[in-house]
């Protein structure tokens, strides 16, 4: 079988959680014996090049459709895919074969893929895969600046999406419930996982020499605000052997942000890491003591609340941080939540001075469904 | 074996002038720690980035040499004045005012660069955040986590190598712009008991009556000090109420809090036949003893005297006794070109002990319209010698007044200005105060805090 999945961002050297999920898929099909590829249109410089995807269009581009881009380059790009006939054969031609199954991941290309199954692939079935409720997010984001015109209109395509779709993929319960009121009842849960990936199996010896927390995450807005808003205030969580490291490029953003700045107590106590290769990223969530995700937005799941299950650490996060994996969120588990500023400084506080986390073989066991491979089990319908 | 005791001397030992405060009570309580445990006291004072050993008798000699005369020479002889940094950030800025005209500009270029580049590791912090700041940081490399020196470092081996487990460390001083209290969380971790005080939270509950930034400073020098405490003593409830708020909200751990009571000054010793203010002594005037800074509400009492000048109320003087802090320059060149004010209102400045109590004991009464006290010295220093203090009604003042005070909003004008005209042209109900306050007030003796310390931890 064959089956493209269209996207805004390409899987390689994966810095978010987006990116990381559609690598998984991709593998997950190619393990099925199915032929897949992830073409589309980068939506953001940011991305590193990819064969299989148009380059980011110019800015003249961007902002021919909408003078102000921020936080919707993917919603743009996607409408250009369409408007733009040189966007639209430029990314034709990536597909190099006849698929039978098209895999939109988020709503922005879902269009487009109307547009070339009508017209080209007549035969494909449509997958529509998100592992946010889009128009909730983009709201959230464009909170501070509010374009009611923009946000119906992405409420439209991703109804479009659900409703016209084979098949929907969500991550959560609640997200199927949401595409289930719209869709033709194809909704499946898939939800985000993690992967045992390579370590280094030491960390340098000015690592291993303390105790730390860690947070790590992309620069994706709710990653921040909810940084800083759960970490408000005087920061006297963890004492002066102890850190708190934050890696990924999310800590470029906190590093630069006035709060991090005129936060000595935060800044005394916190390790801004940057961006790590990958196997020393792993090696940091290994021997971290326990790893932090203070999301207050968002939909679906964290990528980071799957890969610190797996990783048997501590975990200190909130209610939407652990959604999707509700089943693990017990203390006794080592997993606790607190959704406002002092809980969630006053558990960092408890959990540091606590023992090094040791599960039993049975919870090790129950953290093991965590993987890729069991969380994108459902997937195999499509195939059939 | 005896228990060997430590007091950190530092800011007492570098201060240079009268005792007021802080370094009031560090003085005292070492000088009637000293009496309680004799030998068992060894004094220390941090110097040349460790802690160094002191006799007693050297630590007496050097607090009665420093006279606010003495460091206008220092000033003018020290090349680096580095001498400013061993005291304490508050007295910076005394210390720059005071010397004046004598700092050359380079002298104070180098004042002022040297204390923000002390071991405050979350600078570097800073630094780097500006570093990204003004830099694209897309273009940055990975960084390599193998490659960082992240050490936490642990030198009180050296800087505080007379110390073993068991010992008893003792620091209540004006510490929070020292590198040290962050070493105190290693001291405790090794079996050393350290002790501190709490005094107030005042540049966290009110961080416009501080510096810019002190707030962010003071709170760093808090987690010190709760994580690297084995004794928290706060001066009164309130101020303990004010750091269990604190702990709480900083996500602190929950340390033990005992509330010690602060001594009054046996000024009963104090004798001095010297002819000074006298013209002063022998008229009618009511007295505030305090550093002038906004926060003590020395304006409220201009605005009650102006109302009074506007009623035709007869008013005593009232004598001001304190240092001038910062941002009250408008305040004082008010009552400086004032004809009115500046007949009634008298401000003196390093007035010592000798004639502190001759004040007290000439005076009809005295003020404290501070909008926010840790506890009230001054207060019980009044109530000592028998005199009735009108105080604002603020918690840590009430504490230290009991019922014998009278309380006022601070706010109000009006109702200063009619309890000091009530008070001061009746004598038989001012009488009938002071009666209560001798017979019934509680004034303690720094020896008493010294038995409640040694008590607390036991």
């Amino acid at each position: 079988m064959n089956i493209i999945i269209l996207s805004t961002y390409p899987e390689t050297n994966a810095v978010n959680g987006g990116q990381a999920r559609i690598a998984q898929i991709k593998r997950f099909y190619q393990n099925q014996g199915c032929k897949a590829e992830i073409i589309g249109i980068s939506a953001s410089l940011d991305y590193p090049l990819n064969k299989n995807f148009v380059p980011t269009p110019s800015h003249e581009k961007f902002t021919k459709l909408y003078k102000d881009t921020e936080s919707i380059q993917d919603f743009i790009v996607g409408e250009l895919s369409l408007s733009d006939s040189s966007i639209r054969q430029q990314l034709i031609k990536k597909i190099t074969y006849t698929p039978n199954i098209i895999q939109v991941e988020h709503p922005w290309l879902f269009k487009f893929a109307q547009y070339i199954k009508d017209n080209l692939y007549k035969d494909a079935k449509l997958v529509y895969s998100s592992h946010n409720i889009e128009s909730k997010l983009k709201a959230s984001l464009l909170k501070h600046n509010p374009r009611r015109l923009i946000l119906n209109k992405i409420n439209q395509i991703e109804l479009n999406a659900i409703k016209n779709a084979d098949y929907v993929i969500t991550v959560s319960k609640d997200n199927k419930n949401y595409a289930d009121q719209y869709s033709k009842k194809n909704t499946l849960i898939a939800p985000n996982g993690a992967s045992l990936n390579d370590t280094k199996e030491n960390l340098s010896s000015s690592i291993s020499s303390f105790r730390y927390c860690l947070f790590f995450g992309s620069k994706y807005q709710p990653n921040i605000d909810g940084f800083f808003e759960m970490f408000d205030g005087v920061f006297g969580s963890l004492p002066p052997d102890q850190k708190l490291l934050i890696a990924g490029d999310v800590s470029y953003a906190i590093a630069t942000d006035k709060r991090y700045v005129s936060n000595p107590n935060l800044a005394n106590r916190s390790v801004i890491m940057g961006r790590l290769p990958r196997d020393q990223l792993s090696s940091l969530i290994r021997f971290a003591h326990c790893i932090v995700i203070p999301i207050k937005e968002g939909d679906g799941t964290s990528l980071k609340t799957a890969e610190a299950l797996l990783s048997g650490n501590y975990i200190l996060t909130t209610t939407i941080g652990i959604r999707g994996f509700e089943v693990y969120s017990h203390e006794k588990n080592g997993v606790f939540i607190a959704d406002n500023s002092i809980g969630f400084k006053k558990n960092l506080q408890r959990i540091m001075q606590l023992k090094p986390l040791a599960l039993s073989s049975h919870d090790q066991g129950q953290r093991g469904k965590i993987l890729w491979d069991n969380c994108l089990l459902p997937l195999k319908k499509i195939l059939q | 074996m005896s228990r060997k005791y430590y007091i950190n001397a530092t800011s007492s030992y570098n201060w240079l002038g009268p005792s007021v405060g802080i370094i009031r009570s560090e003085e005292e309580l070492i000088k009637s720690l000293h009496k309680d445990i004799g030998t068992n006291l060894n004094i220390c004072i941090w110097q040349r980035e460790k802690f160094i050993l002191l006799t007693y008798s050297d630590y007496l000699r050097k607090r009665k040499r420093y006279t606010y005369s003495v460091l206008k020479e220092v000033v003018v002889k020290s090349k680096y004045l580095i001498i400013v940094k061993s005291i304490c950030f508050k007295s910076i800025g005394k210390i720059l005012r005071f010397s004046g005209k004598l700092l050359t500009k380079n002298s104070f270029i180098k004042v002022i660069f040297y204390y923000p580049f002390k071991n405050n590791t979350g600078f570097y912090n800073r630094l780097f955040s500006l570093f990204l700041l003004t830099t694209n940081y897309k273009a940055l490399p990975s960084l390599s986590l193998f490659n960082r020196n992240l050490n936490i470092t642990d030198n009180t081996n050296k800087t505080f190598d007379f110390l073993s487990k068991g010992d008893i460390f003792i620091s209540i001083g004006l510490e929070w712009a020292e590198r040290y209290p962050s070493s105190f969380y290693f001291l405790k971790k090794k079996g050393v008991n350290v002790v501190t005080f709490v005094y107030d939270l005042i540049p966290i509950k009110f961080p416009s009556y501080c510096f810019t930034n002190f707030s962010n400073e003071f709170s760093s020098y808090l987690i010190n000090i709760v994580y690297g405490s084995s004794y928290i003593f706060c001066i009164s409830n309130n101020t303990k109420n004010d750091l269990k708020n604190f702990i709480n909200e900083a996500g602190l751990p929950s340390p033990e809090i005992k509330v010690i009571t602060l001594g009054v000054s046996d000024f009963k010793q104090v004798i001095n036949n010297e002819v000074k203010y006298n013209q002063l002594l022998e008229s009618k005037f009511i007295l505030y003893v305090s550093t002038i800074e906004t926060r003590k509400n020395h304006k409220v009492l201009i605005d009650a005297y102006l109302l009074g000048l506007k009623r035709k109320i007869e008013l005593p003087n009232l004598v001001l006794i304190g240092m001038q802090g910062w941002g009250t320059d408008q305040l004082i060149k008010k009552i400086n070109s004032d004809p009115y004010l500046s007949n009634k209102i008298f401000i003196l400045n390093s007035v010592e002990d000798t004639f502190l109590v001759k004040f007290y004991k000439s005076s009809l009464f005295c003020v404290y319209p501070s909008f926010y006290e840790g506890w009230g010295l001054p207060v019980v220093e009044a109530a000592s010698f028998g005199k009735l203090t009108l105080c604002s009604n603020t918690p840590s003042l009430k504490e230290a007044g009991g019922v014998y005070m009278k309380y006022i909003n601070p706010s109000k004008p009006d109702q200063w200005l009619q309890s000091i005209d009530l008070y001061s042209k009746n004598p038989t109900l001012l009488s009938s105060c002071e009666v209560l306050i001798v017979n019934n007030a509680s004034t303690p003796s720094w020896q008493e805090t010294s038995n409640q310390l040694l008590r607390g931890i036991v």
